[in-house]
């Protein structure tokens, strides 16, 4: 017997060749690297964090250092943008402006999806009456238009950093609610939450190990789709006089600052415009792509 | 039918009643009076203490919102500016037909931009040519609108003289705000138009058409376009609803008196009641296109109709027994 | 099929459109046109690019800049004074004061008549000087006694005063007279929207959004030395679109603030139009705290800012061309108040030694600077800061919209700041927002002896040899106290096209809004 069992294990051992397992991240990480537009924007990114973290040190001058005698050059070796019409460097200008805009970005998004996942957990598992009230209030923020409200909540609150933070993320926390609500509704119907339930495991021990980690995935992506919506708005509301207001460089005021210059000298228009432009665009792209990466009825 | 329309517009009401809530308790806990902001900076404080009487602003809270909800029922009136005098209504109905025709005509031309493209994108899925009109929507989606007004402003108004600079004395000065305003929306357009055409592509009832032997010109336009219109409805009237609001960078640019316009110097004013009045008709616009767009949606899908006409339980069971394709 | 179809639509559309564009006219050119009369008997037509719309046709009310040059042309004043100091009687032909303290006045009213035939009254006088108590600037009028003042014949007004004051006749200069049977028919609407006009011109069309149009007015008692039968107003709030239609010929002339469009036209970058200067005896200046804020408390501390920043360089850089270094810390040099006391130079050793004297080391005194977003504002608190950060001075600069830094300033709030004082020609006009009796203290002094004595001298009614004594001693006091900075003597600026003549004969010496009855032959 024991002979037997033993060359039956040598030769399972020899021929049969073993599969190898890969992770669902690995999975998920290959298929977003399959999506080249999506690479470019992720670097894009990683470049836009790296300066803003370390716009001190590798920033050519001091953002805020005035040389009027060489004010409104146009980009040369020594300024690669340019200067304003206070002789400061644009392109470092435009790294601290990277790093109040991310900032800022961060910020209200990370305060609209903390909210939004509380509210809208409540309200997607809960249901009935509690969903219900929660529904309408969220209509209710939703039908005002978004930058009219941004404009008024930021108009109360006043200018600055902080302020704008939370200014835009109160006004994005209806629409990512309704987005957790409905991907909670569709999870709730599965089989097995059913079957956690019929186990006797308690709701907020649900919520916490099977809701949450399965709405992740649209949540990320919403997060990174908001993060470029969000520093289109502060650039916005920057440019009205709300928002961030100059000395602080931020994007938005120095396209406002520069548009009076716009037809005899372009560079601060045009760069900052360019940064909001790729930021937009990057954070859109990696949004795209981390879809197509995360679904996973995608069949590609 | 005609219920499920009446009873959708007795609903509004709440959401709008909200929507004062929302915006007059922000306007309330504002640190800065917008009395003092009227009377200037030499007035006393007994003076800035007479114009808050005269504006009804030392009143309480509930009771100043009471006031103004009464004034809407009984007078029909959405109260007077504080800075102009003149009732918030008539500055915002002088204001609204020039942010309508621009937003309309803005959603048609991004319409017939986006659909088409999104309609090449999905037929020709992986090509360059999707890849290509992909990229092309999501840039022209990502300019900053500040951006492109100048920058359109600059080009077409001061270099060429094709368009005026600003103003609307003419309908040539439209063209440039139109332009503005539709371009934004082309991106999101497009990708919906894209996904949910792919999404009706991959059907059955599509593969089953071309095993029939089908032109390919009557499976795209039969059978999917038509499956994979109730996105796209969806995505059109959201963007209506978001231009027929004005778009105040654009009208401020541009100098068209329209509503973002009055929404931007109200709020930079504190004429606090202007901008809840402009609120609340926003407000009220964007619901009413929700509103129209599920009307289309029922017009455009039986499924939806029958819902509507026969209420929930009913609607379902039709849906069953009629099944897939609608075409 | 359906793509092709929309594409070929799409197509044409915008071939349609562009044909409709180039077939319009407009001035192929960058240069600005002269102005479209042809002259002779064909009307004359100005026009005007202003900033902000009228809100309303009533003066009471109204608070925008294109407001107030349209209720100038259209509503008569008894006198305009003007930035040359003159007075140019208008609805009034003349004044004196009947008593030697000055409280009470006679006005004479020259014989002329509404703009529908309708003579202008000494009651119409008296009824609009009671409506302004009204609106927000009730305080022109507050020395007025209602109930002893009258109207002794249809031309005749004899006003009795509470206090004499020396700026009384300016303050009138600003009111404009409404018709009391204009108010009686149709309140406060009816002189909002369809006003009855005592100026040169009348409103011949006004729409939200639309060019306003004014029409002269015949019966106007100047009517025929008037340059201008017709004037077209254009409101435009954004100053760069603002500039790109002046640029285009659009207008004759522009309402400009931006300093970067001042200097294209005194650069000739645009060819056929320059800039047009009206002096307005206004001052911006820094301002310290010295009575809510401890901060400034020693004056050393004080010096070493006064001393450590380079004013002149700032004022010079930033402001450029046409504007004038201001040399007194109250006054413009055009007023007869004036002295001049010089510039706090540049030291920066000096400031450095006056910071050690207070017991600050480097870095270890700051404090916040607060100002609206308006003018050279920003520029002018960056380069503060710059300089002051050489000192060892923290500068904390902190910008806001205008309507939330007014209400800060009127509440104490606000450690320094930019402030400008009013426009006038009388002193006591110039400085009175610095009084103990106003209510911002930003501007006020901390030494009880200088505030007295401006007290003093805001009220004195003696002659002008005494006045000018009292203001020379208090001028000598501020510079001494080193809270008030002076920066520079703010002008109005217009673009105007090469073929109007100057014009600063038009223009008010205290707002600086434009006079069109007086532009005349």
């Amino acid at each position: 017997m024991t002979q037997v069992s033993t060359r039956k294990i040598s030769v399972q051992s020899e021929f049969v060749p073993q599969k190898k397992r890969q992770s669902q991240f690995q999975l998920k990480a290959h298929r977003f690297a399959r999506n080249k537009a999506a690479v470019i924007a992720l670097c894009f990114i990683v470049l836009l964090v790296f300066c803003a973290i370390f716009a001190d040190y590798i920033s050519p001058y001091d953002y805020a250092a005035q040389d009027l005698a060489n004010k409104l050059q146009f980009p040369s070796w020594r300024h690669p943008f340019g200067t304003d019409n206070f002789g400061r460097d644009i392109l470092s200008r435009i790294m601290r402006g990277g790093r109040i805009s991310l900032l800022v970005s961060a910020c209200a998004v990370s305060i609209s999806a903390v909210a939004a996942v509380i509210i809208g957990s409540i309200a997607g598992f809960y249901g009935g009456t509690v969903d219900n009230v929660i529904m309408r209030v969220t209509d209710i923020f939703m039908s005002i238009p978004g930058m009219l409200f941004a404009m008024t909540v930021s108009a109360a609150l006043g200018t600055g950093i902080m302020k704008t933070a939370i200014a835009l993320g109160v006004c994005s926390i209806a629409p990512l609610v309704r987005q957790i609500r409905s991907s909670i509704l569709l999870l709730k119907d599965q089989e097995f939450i059913e079957a956690s339930k019929a186990f006797g495991v308690s709701n907020a021990k649900i919520i916490m190990k099977h809701i949450i980690p399965n709405t992740l995935a649209p949540l990320i992506v919403q997060i990174s789709l908001r993060l470029g919506d969000t520093i289109m708005a502060i650039s916005g509301l920057s440019f009205l006089g709300l928002g961030i207001q100059p000395p602080t460089p931020e994007w938005g005021n120095m396209v406002s600052a520069g548009k009076e210059y716009l037809t005899t000298f372009w560079p601060m228009v045009l760069f900052p415009g360019l940064s909001i432009m790729l930021s937009m665009l990057s954070f859109n792209l990696l949004g795209d792509g981390l879809r197509d990466a995360l679904d996973p009825r995608m069949k590609r | 039918m005609l219920r499920y329309i009446l009873k959708r517009l007795l609903m509004m009401i709440p959401v709008l009643v909200g929507v004062v809530v929302v915006v007059f308790t922000i306007n309330y806990f504002t640190s800065i009076s917008p009395a003092a902001v009227i009377c200037g900076s030499m007035a006393t404080d007994e003076q800035i203490a007479a114009k808050e009487q005269e504006l009804g602003l030392d009143k309480p809270y509930l009771v100043q919102i009471g006031t103004y909800f009464f004034n809407i029922i009984t007078k029909g009136t959405l109260g007077d500016s504080y800075i102009y005098k003149t009732p918030v209504l008539d500055m915002i109905a002088s204001r609204l037909p020039n942010t309508i025709r621009i937003g309309l005509c803005a959603s048609v031309l991004s319409a017939m931009i986006g659909i088409p493209l999104g309609i090449l994108a999905a037929v020709k899925q992986n090509s360059s040519l999707d890849y290509a009109s992909t990229f092309l929507a999501i840039l022209t989606g990502a300019i900053p609108s500040f951006c492109l007004c100048l920058l359109l402003q600059l080009l077409f108004a001061m270099k060429l003289h094709w368009f005026p600079i600003s103003g609307v004395k003419t309908w040539q000065s439209y063209i440039l705000p139109i332009v503005s305003v539709a371009l934004m929306p082309v991106a999101m357009t497009m990708r919906m138009t894209r996904s949910a055409m792919l999404e009706a592509i991959r059907q059955d009832y599509v593969r089953t058409a071309r095993a029939k032997g089908l032109p390919e010109k009557t499976v795209i336009w039969n059978h999917t376009l038509k499956n994979a219109l109730i996105p796209i409805i969806t995505v059109i009237g959201m963007n209506i609803g978001i231009s027929l609001t004005g778009s105040i960078i654009v009208e401020t640019i541009f100098n068209i008196p329209g509503l973002g316009f009055l929404m931007n110097s109200s709020i930079s004013q504190k004429d606090f009641i202007t901008t809840q009045g402009c609120v609340l008709v926003a407000a009220f616009i964007m619901t009413f296109m929700t509103l129209l767009t599920d009307l289309v949606y029922a017009v455009v899908d039986p499924r939806i109709k029958s819902q509507y006409t026969k209420g929930k339980k009913a609607g379902k069971k039709s849906k069953l027994i009629k099944g897939g394709d609608a075409a | 099929m359906k793509l092709k179809k929309s594409l070929a639509l799409l197509l044409a559309c915008v071939m349609a459109m562009a044909l409709a564009a180039c077939s319009s006219d407009s001035s192929g050119s960058n240069a600005v046109s002269g102005d479209s009369a042809t002259g002779g008997e064909e009307s004359k037509t100005l026009r005007i690019g202003m900033d902000t719309e009228p809100t309303s046709m009533n003066p009471v009310l109204s608070t925008s800049g294109g407001g107030a040059v349209v209720n100038n042309a259209i509503y008569g004043c008894l006198w305009d004074i003007t930035c040359d100091g003159a007075y140019n009687y208008n609805l009034a032909e003349s004044y004196e004061y009947t008593t030697e303290d000055n409280t009470e006045m006679v006005i004479h009213l020259r014989d002329t008549s509404w703009d529908d035939g309708t003579p202008v009254t000494a009651d119409d006088v008296l009824f609009s000087f009671q409506y302004y108590i009204n609106g927000a600037n009730a305080y022109h009028v507050m020395n007025i006694d209602f109930d002893k003042s009258y109207a002794k014949d249809d031309q005749t007004v004899v006003l009795e005063l509470t206090q004499a004051s020396s700026t009384f006749t300016e303050d009138l200069a600003l009111l404009q007279i409404i018709s009391k049977d204009l108010y009686d028919e149709g309140g406060d609407d009816a002189v909002g929207l369809t006003p009855k006009c005592s100026g040169a011109y009348t409103l011949a069309q006004w729409s939200t959004g639309e060019t306003i149009v004014l029409e002269k007015n015949t019966n106007w008692w100047n009517a025929d030395q008037l340059t201008y039968d017709r004037i077209e107003i254009s409101c435009v709030t954004e100053e760069t679109t603002r500039m790109l239609e002046f640029e285009s010929g659009e207008y004759d002339i522009v309402y400009l603030t931006g300093k970067d469009n001042i200097e294209k036209l005194n650069n000739g970058e645009v060819s056929g139009a320059h800039v047009q200067y009206g002096d307005i005896q206004c001052i911006t200046y820094v301002s310290l705290n010295t009575i809510d804020f401890d901060t400034f408390q020693d004056i050393n501390v004080r010096k070493a800012i006064a001393y450590g920043v380079d004013w002149q360089t700032i004022v010079e850089s930033i402001c450029g061309d046409g504007y004038a270094m201001a040399t007194s810390p109250l006054f413009p040099a055009a007023n007869w108040a004036y002295k001049d006391e010089g510039v706090y130079e540049y030291n920066l050793d000096q400031a450095k030694q006056y910071l050690a004297d207070a017991g600050y080391g480097e870095g270890e005194f700051s404090f916040t600077m607060r100002i609206a977003d308006e003018d050279f504002n920003a520029e002018i608190a960056e380069a503060m800061q710059a300089c002051l950060a050489e000192v060892g001075i923290n500068m904390e600069v902190s910008v806001g919209d205008s309507a939330t830094v007014k209400e800060e300033n009127r509440s104490n709030t606000i450690q320094c700041g930019i402030s400008k004082n009013m426009g006038a020609n009388d002193p006591a006009g110039v400085i009175n927002a610095r009084m103990s009796s106003a209510k911002p203290n930003l501007t006020k002094f901390g030494d009880e002896t200088i505030q007295n004595l401006l007290d003093e001298a805001c009220t004195s009614t003696a002659d002008q040899a005494t006045r000018t004594e009292l203001f020379y001693e208090l001028q000598d006091k501020a510079w001494d106290y080193c809270s008030t900075f002076p920066l520079y003597e703010s002008k109005v600026t217009f673009g105007a096209v090469d073929s109007l003549a100057d014009f600063s004969n038009a223009i008010d010496a205290s707002s600086g809004y434009l006079h069109l009855n007086d532009l005349v032959e």
